[in-house]
């Protein structure tokens, strides 16, 4: 567990690792145990008194009729990326800045360890814990599915899976890159849970506001299951641009961080 | 004379391992160091001195990498410390003031961690080092001491016997049996001809084992001389008690004397000046008892920054 910068990485997250994996199941699991309920008639009269401006979080009425409608809505929607977001950004802080804050960093690199290995290694430590919590909703959806009878598409699962690990992995990419750049903690914070929130915001308005629907274009969750990837398969654009952004991200981060000085005490 | 020549010439003889030219690094207005140069040789023990905010951890982080130089350069073992800020650090062991890492570690798992990341680190040596600095390894480093924790960073920064130790405050929170032993362990490497870069505010464990020493002082390196040579002209403690009545009113206007104390018959003070001139001023009156203690680098490092502040004043 302590053999590199990579594993003692892992180390630091492992309770992020766990208490996300939990919640994030928890959330997956009665989500979806609560189909049968949610596809009797009743929830349409309620999801039709819901205002326009407001239906995208919500979803159709049809969603919530079909098995990938309501995978595609309730699971791959809203409910869970606006969780999802917080836990990237945090988990991306938590071996960035926040290492930087206490002196951990300064420790690190005392040791003959290189600035690239550092970041790489850190980075790497960050996506994996991310992209397995986020791999792990299968097994309860999985579950779910088995008890309340009911069964779906496999491959599109994984599909909006890997969409959504993606999407997180470009949000806690921004945090980290800012982060690692520059060294500032408040600012890194600033910038990826303000455009976070902006992005949900801007992303979950525009369709029932033209004037958002330009600014959207800005907002990378405008990129994610958009059209449902549940019915609709992968968008391979969008992908290209998520991971297009991601690449980028990284290297600014990268960059930054072997120009700066690092924050001592 | 010819001693002191000869130590000289050897000191010269022996190879640089550390040398800074010309190194200044600033953070904006009055912060930060400036134009440093300074060479430390092959086993030596050299302490660097200075008040809080003098630019000693300034320098320290400017050896290591962790902070670029706005110009000049570093070279550690004849490599650029930037450059090759990896392999320069392959043969340094250091340790700041407070030692961090992750808090919810046990020191055994952060010695093991450093243990990896230096590579090569004989494990028999390491449990040695535990064993002589006492250290708590079974217990989490949240739960140790300040002490217990520079111990445990301690043995880290030992742990591949590196050529160079850099040190930045290092004995902060050590009790009195365990300094003693850091005094020895750092003579012992000296023996064996490894160099001790170390900043300190302890000025007597730097008189312990220090072979040279610099003061620096608002980012300036204002002075870099051996401890012997330093204490040689640093100004002594008089302490003499007097049978009957003291001279007083020649010793206050004797050249050299201040901070004069008056204890019944007794007059203690400190002097810089001729001591044949003070012996002659002292044998006015009878003397029933006279010391003349040991310069203290204290008197000294009082001297240096006093002064300044007193000009700035």
């Amino acid at each position: 567990m302590f053999k590199n910068v990579f594993t003692k990485s892992l180390y630091t997250l492992r309770w992020h690792f766990l208490g996300w994996l939990l919640g994030i199941a928890f959330i997956v699991f009665l989500t979806m145990v609560l189909y049968p309920s949610f596809s009797q008639d009743g929830i349409e009269q309620i999801v039709n008194s819901v205002p326009d401006s407001l239906k995208s979080l919500v979803g159709n009425v049809a969603d919530f009729k079909t098995i990938p409608g309501y995978i595609g809505q309730q699971i791959f929607g809203p409910n869970l990326y606006i969780v999802s977001l917080i836990m990237s950004i945090l988990i991306f802080m938590a071996i960035s800045a926040n290492e930087e804050a206490d002196g951990r960093l300064q420790s690190l690199l005392s040791f003959p360890v290189s600035r690239t290995k550092v970041y790489f290694q850190k980075f790497l430590a960050a996506n994996a814990v991310v992209l397995a919590i986020i791999a792990s909703t299968v097994v309860s959806l999985w579950i779910a599915l088995v008890i309340i009878g009911e069964s779906a598409d496999y491959l599109r699962i994984w599909e909006s899976i890997f969409a959504l690990g993606l999407v997180n992995l470009v949000y806690g990419m921004l945090a980290y890159a800012i982060a690692m750049a520059t060294g500032n903690k408040g600012l890194s914070v600033m910038i990826a849970s303000g455009y976070a929130v902006g992005s949900l915001f801007i992303t979950s308005l525009a369709p029932a506001v033209d004037r958002l629907q330009m600014i959207d274009k800005f907002s990378l969750l405008h990129y994610y299951n958009n059209p449902q990837i549940m019915t609709n398969g992968l968008n391979e654009k969008h992908l290209v641009l998520l991971l297009g952004v991601f690449v980028i991200l990284t290297l600014i981060g990268w960059i930054g961080f072997l120009r700066r000085d690092v924050r001592t005490n | 004379m010819h001693e002191q020549y000869a130590e000289s010439m050897d000191t010269q003889r022996k190879k640089p391992v550390l040398v800074l030219k010309n190194v200044t690094k600033s953070y904006g207005k009055d912060r930060g160091i400036s134009g440093i140069n300074l060479s430390v040789v092959e086993g030596e023990v050299f302490g660097f001195l200075g008040p809080n905010g003098a630019g000693k951890s300034t320098t320290i982080n400017s050896i290591l990498d962790l902070l670029h130089l706005n110009s000049g350069t570093i070279t550690v073992f004849g490599l650029d410390a930037h450059r090759d800020s990896v392999e320069v650090k392959r043969r340094i062991g250091y340790l700041s003031g407070d030692m961090t890492t992750d808090p919810s570690l046990t020191g055994a798992q952060y010695l093991l961690l450093a243990q990896n990341l230096h590579g090569n680190v004989d494990e028999t040596y390491v449990a040695e080092l535990v064993k002589r600095l006492r250290c708590e390894t079974h217990k989490r480093i949240k739960s140790l001491s300040r002490g217990n924790r520079q111990k445990i960073g301690l043995v880290a920064a030992l742990m591949h016997d590196p050529d160079l130790l850099i040190l930045d405050e290092p004995t902060s929170g050590l009790d009195p049996l365990i300094q003693s032993e850091f005094n020895e362990i750092i003579r012992e490497r000296k023996a064996r001809g490894k160099t001790t870069f170390m900043s300190s505010h302890v000025l007597s464990e730097v008189q312990a084992v220090c072979d040279r020493v610099g003061f620096i002082r608002d980012g300036k390196l204002i002075r870099v001389s051996k401890l012997e040579e330093l204490l040689q002209d640093a100004p002594r403690r008089v302490s003499v008690l007097y049978q009957t009545s003291a001279p007083d009113s020649q010793l206050k206007t004797l050249a050299g004397v201040s901070d004069m104390q008056t204890i019944g018959k007794r007059r203690v003070f400190t002097y810089s000046g001729e001591y044949n001139e003070l012996l002659r001023v002292l044998g006015t009156k009878k003397i029933h008892d006279l010391q003349i203690l040991e310069p203290q680098l204290d008197e000294l490092f009082m001297e240096y920054y006093q002064t300044k502040e007193r000009h700035d004043v």
